[in-house]
C-alpha cells in the first residue's frame, strides 16, 4: 500500500501524481506535469522481480490446465497471500506476441481460496457419492490407502491396483509429464489407465504424415502467411482464446477465414466464409473438395509424385504395396535413429521414453510404374506414374493415387450437398480456395468426437496431398499446435519398466464388469486418480460410476478442488494448488519449457502431487524410491544431450523462466516435405492401419486404408436410436471453464451461473420450450437437466452445452451421463458429439 | 501545459466476449459481490454468443459496456455534491466515495445502463481479504462506483487492467489529444462508433468497426 493517499478518498488529482515513484518519473520525463498517456497506452507488465507496491512480491508462474495455453502469470504476493495474477511477458519472444491472459488465468485467486479447497485428507463414511466424510491424519490416510492396496495385491494381483489422470496440470513432476507416478506405480506394478480422449484426429494424421506428437500445425503466428486459413470444427475463440488474436492479426495481413462449424461461434462470426456443416460429415466435404480439385486437373502432381504414396501400388489380393521383394528383389539393410517420443505423447508406453536409439531398418522398396511402362523400385524409377494398372502374376495392382481417385469421385459436389448441407457451389469454392495456397487448414477437435472421426482427419490430411499445401509458410494441415517439448527424459532415478501394458480407459468398464481383459482374468479393485476428473469428464457417468467405481475396493483420488470424482472417492487427499509448488511445464502450445516458481506455501494441509508420491512409495515400502528433490528429478527430465545441445538445461530454464526449444522460429512441420513414415512420404494410402490403443479389437482393415465417409454411430438422421431422439446433443469448452477445475470459480460463475443448454428457438417452440425454461435433456443414458437459453446460432436439429458443470451445479443430472461409451475400433476415442438426445420441460425442483 | 484527452478503443473485428476484460477489471478493483464495472454484451440474439438474424442468416459483434468517460458527462452535471467530476487533465470522469452521499442521481442521468453501481448494503466478497491491487481504493456501503480507468494504475504509469487483460489486442487506450498517439492514428484509420451518439454525452469510449 502507498501512503500517498488516503483509502478512503479515492485518488485525489494531487495525490494521484505524487502517489507512486513510477508516477513521479513518468511526470518528470514528460516535463509536462501530466502523465505521458502516449507511451502509456500499451504499457503493460511488470520487469521481472519488479514489486508492484510496498509488501508486494511478484513471482513467476504458468497456468497449465489444458487450454493448450500455458501462459505465463505474474503472481502477485502480499502478507503470505496470492492477491492477483496477471499477465507475464515471455522472455523468449520480446516482441509480446505470445504474450496473453484469459478470465480463467484472471481468475486463479479464487481457485486457490475458494470454499471448494480440499483442507485435509478425508475418509469416505456415507455411501460413495453422498458427501459424507471424516477428517483424518496423513497418517491415516496412507495408511490406509498403503495396506488395502497390500491387501488387494495379494488377493488379486498385483496388476489390481492402477492408476489414471486427466489434464489438470501440464507439469513434469506434479502433473501429466510427471515421470514419477510411473517410478512409483511401475514400482508396484499397478496397472495404468490412459484417458482415452482427443485421439481420432491424431489417429487420422499421423498414420498419413508420421508422428511428430499428438497435435502439430504451424504456429498460430504463420496463419498470416496463408492466403486462406481453414478452421475445421475448432472452437478457437472459447477454447483456445489465446491463439484467437494470431487469427485476427492474419486477418489484418489478408488472410481469408474459412470456419467449417455447425455452431455459428464467434470465430464463425468473423469468417469471410463460415460453412455452416452438418455435423459429422466432415470427411465427406474435404472428399468432395478433392473431387473437385481432381475432375479439374487441378492437382500438385509433382507433390503427388515425388512426396506421396501416390504412384505405389497396391495389390488387390492383400491391399498391401507391391513390394521390390515380391519382385524377386533383396531387401537393403540401413542403419537408422529411431526419434525420441515426448512423455506426453500417445506414444508414451510408461517407462521407455526418451531415448533416441540406432536400430537396423530393412528397406524393401514399393515398386512403381515408371514412364516407359515398366514396373520398377521407387528408388529407381525416374518418373513414377500416378495412375496405371499392373498386373502381378495375375494380381492386378493399381496406383494408390487410382484407388484414392475411385474413392473420391463417389463424393461429387451434387451428391455431397444432400450428406453436408452444403451447396454444391459452396464445395466448389472451398476446393478453389483451397487450391489457390498457402492454405493452413486448422482442425480442431469437432469432427474428432464422432466415431468416424479418424476418417475426417485423415481425409482433411490427404487433401494436403493433393495440393502440396505442406510444410511451408501458410502452408499446412494439422490440429492446433500443441505438443510435449523433444527431447525430453522419461528415464529418471528408479524408473523401472511398466510389467502391465497400459489399459484405455474406454476398455475399463468392461474389466471391472468381467475381471477379464483380452480374455485373461485381469482384476481392478483400487483406482488411483490425480489431475483428472473422469466422473465429469468421461463418457457415459452412468456406467462408469456403477461399472467402475462400483466395482472398485477403493478409489482414491488426490485434488485441490472438490470435483464429482472426488465425491465418490472412498479417501480423498488433498493436493496442492500449482502456485504452492514450484514445476516445470514441457508441454506447451508456445513450444517454450516454462518454469513456475512456488509463490506461497501449500494451503491447509495440502501437499503437492510429488510429496504424496513419496509417501505412498513409503508406505508400500520404498521409502528410498523417491529420494531426490523436485529440482534434482525436472533437471534429470530436461538435462538431456539434445536439450543441452540447443543450450536449454534445467537451470537455464529457471532463470529465462521461459525457454524456446524448437530450433527454428516459427515452428513449422514437415519442412521440405520429409514425413516420419516408413517411405518418407505422405503415405494418403495407409498399407498397414494399426489402432491407436489395443484394446484386443478387431476392425475393418479395408476401410482403413483410405479416407472414407461414412455415418458416426448416433448422430445422424435414421439412426438406431432415431425413432426415439432427434436432436444431436454438442458441446463446448467454455471459456468459463474450459475444463473443471474453473467450474466452481465464484467470479466466473456470476457471469456464467448456472448450466444451460443453448437451442434454436425452432426446436424449442416445437417442444413447447420457452427461453429460460428448465428443461430436461434425455436419452436411454441419463438425464440432465439445465436453462434453455435460446441461440439462433445453433444449427436446427442440434443443440450445444456448455460443459464442465459439476452434478451439484444441476437440477438433476449432469452432462455426461448423456453420452455414448460406443467407440469406433481405430481411434478408441470418447466420442462426446456422437450422441442423440430429445428434451422436455422440466417443472420438478 | 496541454491537456490529455484519455480514450479507451474497443475493435469489434477482435472483441470475442471472452470477458477477460470483465474479470480482469472484477479482480484488479476488488469488486464486491455482483458487481461489475465492466461487461460485455453481444449485440444481436438476446444472450452471449446469440446473432441475428435466422439459422444460417447471421450476424453477431459484441460491445463492451463501462463508464464512457464522457466529454459531456451527464452524471457530473446533475451531483449535488460535486462527488462525480471530470479530471481536467486526463478527461476521466472520476467519482470520490467520501464525497458522494448516494442520492443516485448520476445513475439516473446516466444514460448507459449498468455501469454505475450502489452499494446498497456494506460490501460482500467471494474472499476474506482484498484480491486485484492492493493500491485500489476500499469500497463503501452507500456510494456510487464504476469504472475508473484504473486511476490506480494510471499512476503507475500502467494502462487499464482490462486493456493489459485482452488477448484479443481488442482495446486501445490512449490519449487522443496527441495526434501521433496509437489510439489518434487508429481513429483516423478506422471507421468507428460510439453508443447512444445521439445523447450528446460525447463518450471517449470508441467501437472499432
Amino acid at each position: 500500500m502507498t501512503e500517498a493517499y488516503s483509502p478512503a478518498r479515492g485518488l485525489t488529482r494531487r495525490n494521484f501524481l505524487k502517489s507512486t515513484g513510477v508516477a513521479a518519473a513518468a511526470v518528470a520525463a514528460s516535463g509536462a506535469g501530466a502523465l505521458t498517456v502516449g507511451e502509456l497506452a500499451q504499457a503493460e507488465t511488470y520487469e521481472p522481480g519488479q514489486t508492484e507496491g510496498a509488501g508486494e512480491e511478484i513471482f513467476h508462474g504458468v497456468c497449465r490446465g489444458n487450454c493448450s495455453g500455458t501462459c505465463k502469470l505474474n503472481l502477485h504476493v502480499v502478507d503470505g497471500k496470492l492477491v492477483k495474477t496477471s499477465k507475464r511477458s515471455f522472455n523468449s519472444f520480446p516482441d509480446g506476441s505470445v504474450d496473453r491472459i484469459c478470465l480463467r488465468g484472471l481468475s486463479q485467486v479464487y481457485n486457490v481460496y475458494g470454499p471448494n479447497r480440499i483442507q485435509y485428507p478425508m475418509r469416505r463414511v456415507g455411501e460413495r457419492g453422498s458427501g459424507e466424510w471424516e477428517r483424518i491424519t496423513w497418517e491415516e490416510a496412507i495408511k490406509e490407502i498403503t495396506d488395502e492396496w497390500k491387501r488387494i495385491q495379494k488377493e488379486y494381483g498385483e496388476q489390481a491396483i492402477a492408476y489414471t489422470r486427466g489434464s489438470g496440470n501440464l507439469g513434469c513432476i506434479s502433473g501429466v509429464a510427471s515421470p514419477m507416478y510411473n517410478v512409483f506405480f511401475n514400482k508396484i506394478n499397478a496397472s495404468m489407465i490412459k484417458i482415452a480422449r482427443d485421439q481420432a484426429n491424431t489417429r487420422g494424421i499421423n498414420r498419413v504424415v508420421g508422428n511428430l506428437g499428438d497435435w502439430v500445425l504451424n504456429d498460430p503466428s504463420d496463419f498470416k502467411n496463408a492466403k486462406t486459413l481453414f478452421v475445421w470444427g475448432a472452437n478457437i475463440t472459447d477454447a483456445q482464446i489465446h491463439d484467437w488474436h494470431f487469427v485476427a492479426d492474419a486477418q489484418d495481413a489478408g488472410t481469408k477465414l474459412v470456419v467449417i462449424d455447425p455452431i455459428m461461434t464467434q470465430l464463425a462470426a468473423r469468417a469471410d466464409l463460415w460453412v455452416p456443416v452438418r455435423p459429422a460429415t466432415d470427411a465427406a466435404l474435404a472428399l468432395s473438395m478433392m473431387h473437385v480439385m481432381v475432375t479439374e486437373d487441378a492437382v500438385n502432381k509433382p507433390f503427388l509424385r515425388d512426396s506421396t504414396c501416390a504412384p505405389f501400388l497396391v495389390r488387390s489380393d492383400t491391399g498391401k504395396f507391391l513390394r521390390m521383394s515380391d519382385l524377386g528383389v533383396e531387401p537393403e539393410v540401413i542403419e537408422v535413429e529411431t526419434g525420441a517420443v515426448s512423455a506426453a505423447s500417445s506414444e508414451n508406453k510408461g517407462a521407455q521414453v526418451g531415448k533416441a536409439k540406432t536400430t537396423q531398418k530393412i528397406v524393401d522398396h514399393p515398386a512403381v510404374l515408371d514412364a516407359d511402362g515398366t514396373v520398377k523400385s521407387l528408388a529407381e524409377a525416374a518418373d513414377p506414374q500416378l495412375n496405371g494398372t499392373y498386373d502381378f502374376n495375375g494380381v492386378a495392382c493399381r496406383t494408390a493415387y487410382d484407388l484414392l481417385v475411385e474413392d473420391i469421385m463417389e463424393y461429387a459436389p451434387e451428391k455431397a450437398q444432400n450428406i453436408c448441407d452444403v451447396p454444391a457451389e459452396t464445395i466448389v469454392e472451398l476446393a478453389h480456395m483451397a487450391l489457390d495456397g498457402p492454405c493452413t487448414h486448422r482442425l480442431g477437435w469437432g469432427s474428432n468426437s464422432y466415431t468416424n472421426g479418424v476418417h475426417a482427419a485423415h481425409a482433411n490430411i490427404t487433401m494436403a496431398a493433393l495440393t502440396g499445401q505442406i510444410g511451408y509458410p501458410g502452408a499446412g494441415t494439422g490440429v492446433g499446435d500443441f505438443k510435449a517439448c523433444w527431447g525430453i527424459n522419461a528415464v529418471v532415478k528408479g524408473m523401472t519398466a511398466a510389467k502391465y501394458p497400459m489399459i484405455s480407459a474406454l476398455a475399463l468398464p468392461e474389466i471391472m464388469r468381467t475381471d477379464k481383459w483380452k480374455g485373461e482374468d485381469y482384476p481392478i479393485r483400487s483406482l488411483y486418480v490425480y489431475a483428472g476428473n473422469p466422473v465429469s469428464n468421461q463418457v457415459n457417468t452412468n456406467e462408469y460410476i456403477n461399472d467402475v467405481i462400483g466395482n472398485m475396493d477403493l478409489y482414491v483420488v488426490a485434488d485441490y478442488t472438490f470435483t464429482d470424482t472426488v465425491k465418490y472417492a472412498d479417501i480423498v487427499l488433498p493436493a496442492s494448488h500449482w502456485f504452492e509448488q514450484q514445476e516445470l511445464v514441457p508441454i506447451s502450445a508456445t513450444q517454450c519449457f516454462l518454469h513456475s516458481e512456488k509463490a506461497i506455501d501449500p494451503l491447509y494441509e495440502s501437499k503437492s502431487d510429488f510429496e504424496i508420491l513419496k509417501l505412498l512409495a513409503a508406505g508400500m515400502g520404498y521409502p528410498d524410491l523417491i529420494d531426490l528433490t523436485e529440482d534434482e528429478y525436472m533437471s534429470q527430465v530436461v538435462d538431456t544431450p539434445a536439450l543441452g545441445a540447443l543450450g536449454i538445461t534445467y537451470d537455464a530454464i529457471k532463470e529465462n523462466e521461459d525457454m524456446y526449444w524448437y530450433p527454428e522460429k516459427p515452428w513449422i512441420p514437415w519442412k521440405n516435405a520429409e514425413f516420419r513414415t516408413e517411405s518418407g512420404r505422405m503415405e494418403f494410402y495407409v498399407e498397414n492401419p494399426t489402432v491407436q490403443f489395443d484394446v484386443g479389437q478387431e476392425f475393418d482393415e479395408d476401410r482403413e486404408h483410405l479416407p472414407r465417409y461414412f455415418n458416426p454411430t448416433e448422430a445422424y438422421e435414421g439412426s438406431p436410436t432415431w425413432d426415439k431422439y432427434k436432436l444431436i446433443l454438442l458441446s463446448e469448452r467454455p471459456r468459463f471453464r474450459v475444463h473443471s477445475m474453473w467450474s466452481d470459480n465464484a467470479y466466473l460463475r456470476e457471469l456464467d451461473p448456472e448450466p444451460t443448454i443453448k437451442m434454436n428457438p425452432a426446436d424449442a417452440e416445437a417442444r413447447g420450450i420457452a427461453d429460460g425454461d428448465y428443461v430436461e435433456v434425455y436419452n436411454d443414458r441419463g438425464h440432465c437437466v439445465a436453462r434453455a437459453v435460446f441461440n439462433d446460432g445453433i444449427r436446427p436439429g442440434c443443440m450445444v452445452y456448455p460443459k464442465s458443470w459439476q452434478q451439484h451445479q444441476h437440477k438433476a443430472g449432469c452432462w455426461s451421463e448423456l453420452l455414448t461409451s460406443e467407440y469406433d475400433p481405430v481411434g478408441v476415442n470418447e466420442s462426446y458429439f456422437d450422441n442423440l438426445v430429445e428434451v422436455r420441460v422440466w417443472n420438478e425442483e | 501545459m496541454a491537456e490529455s484527452k484519455l480514450v479507451m478503443l474497443v475493435d469489434t473485428q477482435r472483441c470475442i466476449a471472452c470477458n477477460s476484460c470483465a474479470v480482469a477489471c472484477k479482480v484488479e478493483n476488488n469488486l464486491p459481490r455482483d458487481v461489475w464495472w465492466n461487461r460485455v454484451m453481444t449485440v444481436g440474439g438476446p444472450h452471449l454468443d446469440a446473432p441475428s438474424g435466422t439459422y444460417p442468416d447471421l450476424e453477431m459483434y459484441n460491445v463492451t459496456v463501462a463508464c464512457q468517460h464522457c466529454e459531456n458527462p451527464a452524471c457530473v452535471k446533475v451531483c449535488p455534491v460535486g462527488a462525480t467530476y471530470k479530471d481536467p487533465e486526463t478527461g476521466v470522469v472520476r467519482q470520490d466515495y467520501d464525497k458522494c452521499i448516494g442520492c443516485r442521481m448520476c445513475m439516473s442521468a446516466c444514460p448507459y445502463n449498468g455501469v454505475r453501481s450502489f452499494n446498497w448494503e456494506e460490501p460482500a466478497y467471494h474472499l476474506d481479504f482484498p484480491v486485484g491491487d492492493q493500491d485500489v481504493a476500499p469500497h463503501q456501503k452507500h456510494v456510487v462506483e464504476k469504472c475508473t480507468f484504473c486511476w490506480h494504475r494510471l499512476a503507475k504509469g500502467l494502462a487499464p487492467a482490462c486493456v493489459e487483460a485482452c488477448s484479443a489486442r481488442a482495446r486501445i487506450f490512449g490519449d487522443a489529444s496527441d495526434p501521433t498517439s496509437a489510439v489518434s492514428q487508429k481513429l483516423k484509420e478506422r471507421s468507428s462508433m460510439r453508443l447512444l451518439e445521439d445523447r450528446d454525452t460525447e463518450p471517449s469510449v470508441y467501437f472499432l468497426r
